[in-house]
């Protein structure tokens, strides 16, 4: 078992607790430097806290928040003392941005160095990064983390698959990071180049940027004969490194000695407990340039409660993978539902492809769900009644997970939009009234 | 046996046109055809004169094809003939999923394509009543 800072990652609870407890006096007090948490925190008195639960009593910030402070509403220091900027990917409404010193660069590096060693990846390793450079803090996030270990890093990007495809081959990429989508296409195009992806020298998958469920993770895993690791992050909260799975792959460990976490009810803001699922709250405990403070990040999850601690040795908690967002979340005929409910019942079925999309329309005064999905050529018979049975089959038990009973539709592969970043994965066309 | 090429494809404008150009592109010539489909999608099937050809160029561009089995049986071009046929695969109890036919020549003669549940008792039982079951080589040299 390796860690990358031993120390550090399984620290005792109570010290744990300490030092969360003394970040989180020193980021309030760091946030009233900037002019939006001068005026949000004017009433707060830090001094009288004595656990890290007390940031109940801050306030919520929200991506509200950060869109109406635009630009330099949030920084702590003077502006020559910013080294970067990153901004959100814009999934959903307008980009926000978040800046960074040289010591937020280096802690981030550092973050994102801890995910890789807890996924087993070392310096000997060679890591393709098939993910959007840029803005988007996918590819710079991973690549700094990547350096810091010491693998060689190569900074693909995203997009042009028969490169990267090549690159895999002429420099034995052991270790990539892709979104689930764009890492199942490009085995896609393998297959159509007739190259086997088993046959490849890749052994660790890093899979984030993307919502997906267990079921795609092993279909990745299976397809590449690899080891593949759910990574969580945000842009508000650097990029990649907030949490990752390690080897025992239970939830994601979320580095409390650098983020403060909490689950709320998403309507009341009310605490959770663990198990329970809800909204995730986080705290940056010490970033300088920009400290966020009960961030609402819109992920819905839960704290793993298992009742023992990690067999990797790691103190700080686990997430379960992010069941959808508080935006995402659909509501058709009345009932709520995530589209990762359904992508979890697609990905069971080996006669589809991996890529999918939901078409919500209304008729009348009834909505109508369409599941569109690709057939996976290698498992067409040829045969129309097959086509019809599994069509019933997948109708059924999407209707089994989310109430609603959809259209199933079934389409060509590679006819369906797919995205290099993020896929978009729904449509919804219902008139807004 | 005689090889079907079998392409999945939504019901839309210009699918079909689709398939014949990548067929027409790989000079593959189509022998007979089948179309069956519902609302939203189709099976397009069809003989060809080379389906190992046929199939690898769909493949190549990408579309969703199979290519199975089926039983190709040569009857003389005259009334009652598939009806013959028929009444020997029901007397074995052999059931059909599916079957269609083509003229060949001038001389009368026709193939009727069949898909059914046991392959091997169809060809036995029709092969017992002196019918000629077409392999793949010969039907593609027609």
């Amino acid at each position: 078992m390796a860690f990358w800072d031993e120390q550090i990652e399984t620290l005792p609870r109570e010290e744990l607790a300490t030092l969360q407890l003394k970040r989180l006096k020193n980021v309030i007090a760091r946030a009233r430097n900037s002019i939006f948490y001068r005026n949000r925190l004017a009433d707060i008195d830090e001094s009288q806290f004595t656990k890290p639960e007390d940031v109940v009593q801050l306030p919520f910030t929200t991506k509200h928040d950060l869109r109406l402070n635009y630009d330099f509403g949030l920084l702590t220091v003077p502006q020559e003392e910013i080294v970067r900027m990153h901004s959100s990917s814009g999934t959903t409404g307008k980009a926000t941005v978040i800046f960074h010193t040289r010591r937020d660069i280096a802690n981030w590096a550092n973050l994102v160095a801890r995910c890789i060693v807890m996924a087993g990846a070392e310096k000997r390793d060679v890591f393709q990064n098939i993910i959007s450079y840029g803005m988007f803090t996918g590819g710079l996030g991973l690549h700094y983390g990547a350096e810091s270990v010491g693998m060689l890093v190569i900074p693909s990007g995203v997009g042009n698959t028969k490169r990267q495809i090549q690159l895999m081959k002429d420099f034995k990429t052991t270790v990539f990071h892709a979104t689930p989508s764009y890492i199942l296409y490009v085995s896609e195009v393998m297959e159509e180049e007739g190259d086997d992806p088993r046959e490849f020298d890749l052994r660790i998958g890093f899979v984030g940027a993307e919502p997906h469920s267990e079921q795609t993770r092993q279909k990745i895993e299976d397809i590449y004969d690899i080891s593949a690791f759910n990574s969580y992050g945000m842009s508000e909260l650097n990029g990649p490194g907030v949490a990752f799975e390690c080897e025992e792959k239970s939830g994601m460990h979320f580095w409390e000695d650098q983020y403060l976490l909490e689950v709320v009810n998403p309507h009341t803001g009310e605490a959770l407990g663990p198990g329970e699922e809800g909204e995730l709250v986080v705290t940056t405990l010490c970033r300088e340039a920009m400290p966020i403070i009960r961030y609402r990040t819109g992920d819905l999850a839960s704290i793993v409660d298992d009742g023992e601690p990690c067999a990797c040795g790691r103190a700080h908690v686990r997430i379960s993978r992010i069941k959808g967002r508080t935006d995402d979340m659909l509501i058709v005929r009345g009932v709520n539902l995530y589209p990762s409910q359904i992508e979890d019942v697609l990905m069971s079925f080996p006669e589809v492809a991996t890529n999918y999309q939901l078409y919500l329309e209304r008729k009348g005064t009834l909505d109508e769900l369409t599941v569109k999905v690709e057939l996976y050529p290698k498992m067409f018979t040829g045969d129309l009644r097959m086509l019809r049975k599994l069509e019933n089959d997948i109708l059924k038990a999407i209707q089994d997970e989310i109430m609603v009973r959809p259209r199933v539709e079934f389409h060509e592969p590679g006819s369906l939009p797919r995205t290099e970043g993020k896929a978009v994965r729904v449509v919804d066309l219902r008139k807004e009234n | 046996m005689a090889k079907q090429i079998n392409v999945f494809l939504e019901n839309r404008p210009g699918k079909l046109e689709q398939i014949t150009g990548v067929l027409a592109d790989a000079a593959v010539n189509i022998l007979a055809l089948k179309i069956t489909s519902d609302e939203q999608y189709g099976i397009f099937q069809l003989l060809m004169d080379d389906p190992e050809r046929g199939f690898r160029a769909l493949q190549q561009a990408g579309m969703t094809a199979s290519l199975t089995d089926v039983v190709a049986v040569e009857v003389q071009n005259t009334p009652g003939s598939l009806h013959s046929v028929l009444k020997v695969l029901r007397e074995a109890n052999v059931n059909i999923e599916d079957c269609y036919g083509f003229v060949v020549d001038t001389e009368k003669r026709a193939i009727i394509v069949l898909d059914v549940t046991d392959r091997a008792t169809a060809k036995r039982v029709l092969e017992e009543q002196g019918y000629r079951i077409i392999g793949s080589s010969e039907l593609y040299s027609l």
